[in-house]
């Protein structure tokens, strides 16, 4: 359960940016091919890095990781234990259902993170 | 021209202190322009950033007993914001959780592995802004290494610097987005989207922004391992579990961009007290709480 969840975490980053490439998603199985890519990001004048490793199968990213990991044992029941008195439940609609001039929240993954899935994206088209 | 597009038909986009910006304007960003902007961000990140050796931050972080440093004279209004969401949060918002960032793994190597050993010694000693840093307008003094973040409200303020500089151009209607950090200036709404935080292909609702900022923050945008992201309790040093994702609007940019992270952190209505803004916020089992004044719908 607690890998499912980082995996979650970090795979909500990662899809939006394949899902940013532009294509349709029926396309995406075509365009990438299945296996797992691994690459390092940098990021600043330093510079840092990053290496992220992701597996693909059938265009969908089904396994991602960060290297070195990071594992500290934490319930998902904790994260749920709270006791604020919240009105609704959020619904939530797809972006393509709604428009707006601008999208604010968690998409804007740092840039080493960004630059990685660049470099796998790549890889993946070229195989 | 799309309604909810501002007027915006030129976009002008840099990468700049690790992420994205974007500068919407009715016509084309004249190039010198553009440039001082870059040459702006860019200044701003030499003094303020933990990740660069160069920084007066990094300094401090060196100084084995300390001493007095000296910031520009814009630190002044970055240091009073910090005061008091510092004071109107209890001391959960303090820019010194910088080591303990460090600490968790986002450090300047990207580490991404915490240092359980350290993480034990820092809770005996933690330090606390309000008491282990004396403060004179733009300078502060320390008395032993300290490591100064300004995540939360340092972005929104180079959003601000941004916008001032458009201004002092003569133009009038423009959006600056430093991905999340969002200022608006015209007449025609900005309608910015609410992206959620666990399925990005889904929006929770939709804000209208007018002559004002809007900053958004979420505990999964920079996640590195189970439990492990950006959003720290000051006075815990630990990562926050509650509230998931929160989005503030407000008057100016670095106000906006450090209630957003105030809102992390228990009730908001001391908050509502001490600062003129609204917001929507969601927790972790998908609840969501808009207050009275947000401008917007949310999809309940």
């Amino acid at each position: 359960m607690q890998h499912q969840t980082r995996n979650l975490l970090l795979a909500s980053a990662l899809t939006f940016t394949f899902a940013g490439a532009a294509e349709a998603q029926s396309a995406r199985s075509a365009r990438f091919a299945d296996g797992v890519y691994t690459a390092t990001g940098e990021y600043g004048g330093q510079p840092s890095h990053i290496t992220v490793k992701a597996t693909l199968k059938d265009g969908i990213v089904t396994a991602v990781s960060v290297t070195p990991h990071a594992y500290v044992p934490r319930s998902l029941e904790l994260q749920r234990a709270f006791a604020a008195a919240v009105p609704k439940v959020v619904v939530g609609k797809r972006i393509d259902q709604i428009r707006v001039g601008k999208l604010a929240g968690s998409s804007g993954t740092p840039k080493g993170f960004n630059d990685a899935i660049r470099q796998i994206r790549a890889q993946a088209a070229r195989g | 021209m799309a309604a909810g597009d501002g007027v915006a038909t030129s976009s002008f986009q840099f990468d700049a202190i690790g992420t994205s910006w974007e500068i919407d304007t009715p016509a084309p960003l004249p190039a010198e322009t553009g440039a001082e902007v870059v040459d702006l961000v860019e200044r701003f990140d030499s003094i303020y950033s933990r990740f660069r050796h160069d920084s007066i931050v990094t300094r401090i972080a060196n100084a084995d007993d300390g001493g007095r440093f000296s910031f520009p004279s814009d630190a002044g209004p970055i240091f009073d914001l910090y005061d008091r969401l510092h004071d109107a949060t209890d001391g959960a918002v303090d820019p010194l959780v910088g080591r303990d960032l460090e600490l968790l793994g986002y450090d300047r190597d990207y580490t991404l592995v915490p240092d359980d050993g350290a993480i034990t010694l820092m809770s005996t000693q933690r330090p606390v802004w309000h008491r282990d840093v004396q403060r004179e307008v733009n300078s502060i003094t320390t008395q032993r290494p300290l490591v100064i973040d300004i995540g939360a409200v340092g972005k929104g303020r180079l959003v601000d610097l941004v916008a001032d500089l458009l201004a002092a151009k003569g133009l009038r209607d423009f959006v600056v987005d430093g991905s999340g950090d969002i200022l608006h200036r015209g007449d025609a709404a900005l309608h910015v989207g609410l992206e959620h935080p666990l399925d990005p292909d889904m929006v929770i609702g939709v804000a209208n922004l007018t002559n004002g900022s809007l900053c958004a923050s979420a505990s999964n945008r920079r996640a590195w391992g189970d439990g492990l992201h950006h959003m720290l309790d000051g006075r815990t040093g630990r990562p926050t579990t509650e509230v998931i994702a929160t989005w503030a609007i407000a008057a100016d940019t670095a106000t906006t961009d450090g209630l957003a992270t105030a809102l992390f952190f228990g009730s908001c209505s001391r908050l509502m007290t001490l600062f003129d803004f609204s917001f929507v916020r969601m927790f972790a089992d998908g609840r969501v709480e808009v207050s009275d004044n947000f401008d917007g719908e949310v999809f309940t």
